[in-house]
């Protein structure tokens, strides 16, 4: 997967009625896109040209202070490169 | 010594469950000075302070405060009545002397306890203090502990009626 998906211009093709929201689609898209390998977002190309996206990040159990209470809760957090 | 269930928790982000503030140990006043790895033993692993005080006459007397808030639940910073060290409230001001706080000397790069008063039962049944800082008992009744359990450092204490000539501390902690 290379280069990033062009925005889209309204009143040209393709037809799309909301651009803004379609816009903020593809900058998210293309941002994901632009992520490091170090980061928490992965991807891989298969052969057919399709992605994989994989989030690595692992839970974890954590007590927090909730309203004054101890609750536990669960976070992910990033899985560190071994 | 009582056992607990491990735990992770966010806290701060400081590895407690309050704010830390920036001030200038006092031996006096201050209980410490600790590292890190010490002030988080005793915030949330503290399960018992024994005490002990003689008084002028050679009497003695022992009480044991018992804390059974389980060390994840000190998430939240309260009840004073099952955990030692209840906090002044992080309200985004820097705490008086007279408030509970952890405080972290610069110069050091080590941290330090304010604890204005612990209650225990002194001589006959009198209210007895304990307070951090080797000397902080303004008419001279208390005396400064002698610490054995080598974590909790410059305490003083004072027995309720009669003038306290020694005194012990010792700090207890859960395991995991």
């Amino acid at each position: 997967m290379s280069g990033k998906i062009e925005k889209v211009i309204k009143g040209q093709a393709p037809s799309l009625l909301d651009t803004t929201k379609a816009n903020e689609l593809i900058g998210m898209i293309n941002g994901i896109l632009a992520s490091r390998a170090q980061d928490p977002l992965k991807l891989s190309v298969n052969s057919d040209g399709s992605f994989n996206l994989n989030i690595a990040l692992s839970p974890l159990d954590v007590t927090m202070c909730v309203n004054g209470q101890p609750v536990k809760r669960v976070i992910y957090v990033q899985t560190p490169s071994p | 010594m009582p056992e607990t269930t491990p735990f992770a928790a966010l806290g701060r982000g400081n590895g407690l469950a309050s704010c830390v503030y920036r001030k200038t140990f006092n031996a006096d006043t201050h209980s410490g000075l600790y590292t890190l790895e010490e002030i988080m033993k005793l915030y949330w692993n503290t399960s018992s302070i024994q005490v002990s005080v003689t008084n002028v006459e050679g009497d003695t007397v022992s009480d044991t405060l018992n804390y059974t808030t389980e060390p994840r639940e000190r998430v939240c910073n309260f009840d004073v009545a099952s955990q030692p060290f209840r906090l002044a409230e992080d309200d985004g001001s820097t705490p008086e002397e007279d408030e509970a706080y952890i405080g972290f000397d610069t110069s050091s790069g080590k941290y330090f306890l304010n604890i204005p008063e612990i209650i225990f039962q002194g001589f006959f049944s009198d209210e007895g203090f304990i307070k951090s800082g080797n000397d902080n008992f303004v008419e001279g009744y208390g005396a400064a502990a002698t610490d054995s359990s080598g974590v909790g450092k410059t305490w003083s204490v004072e027995g309720g009626l009669g003038g306290t000539v020694t005194a012990t501390i010792a700090f207890n902690f859960y395991t995991y």
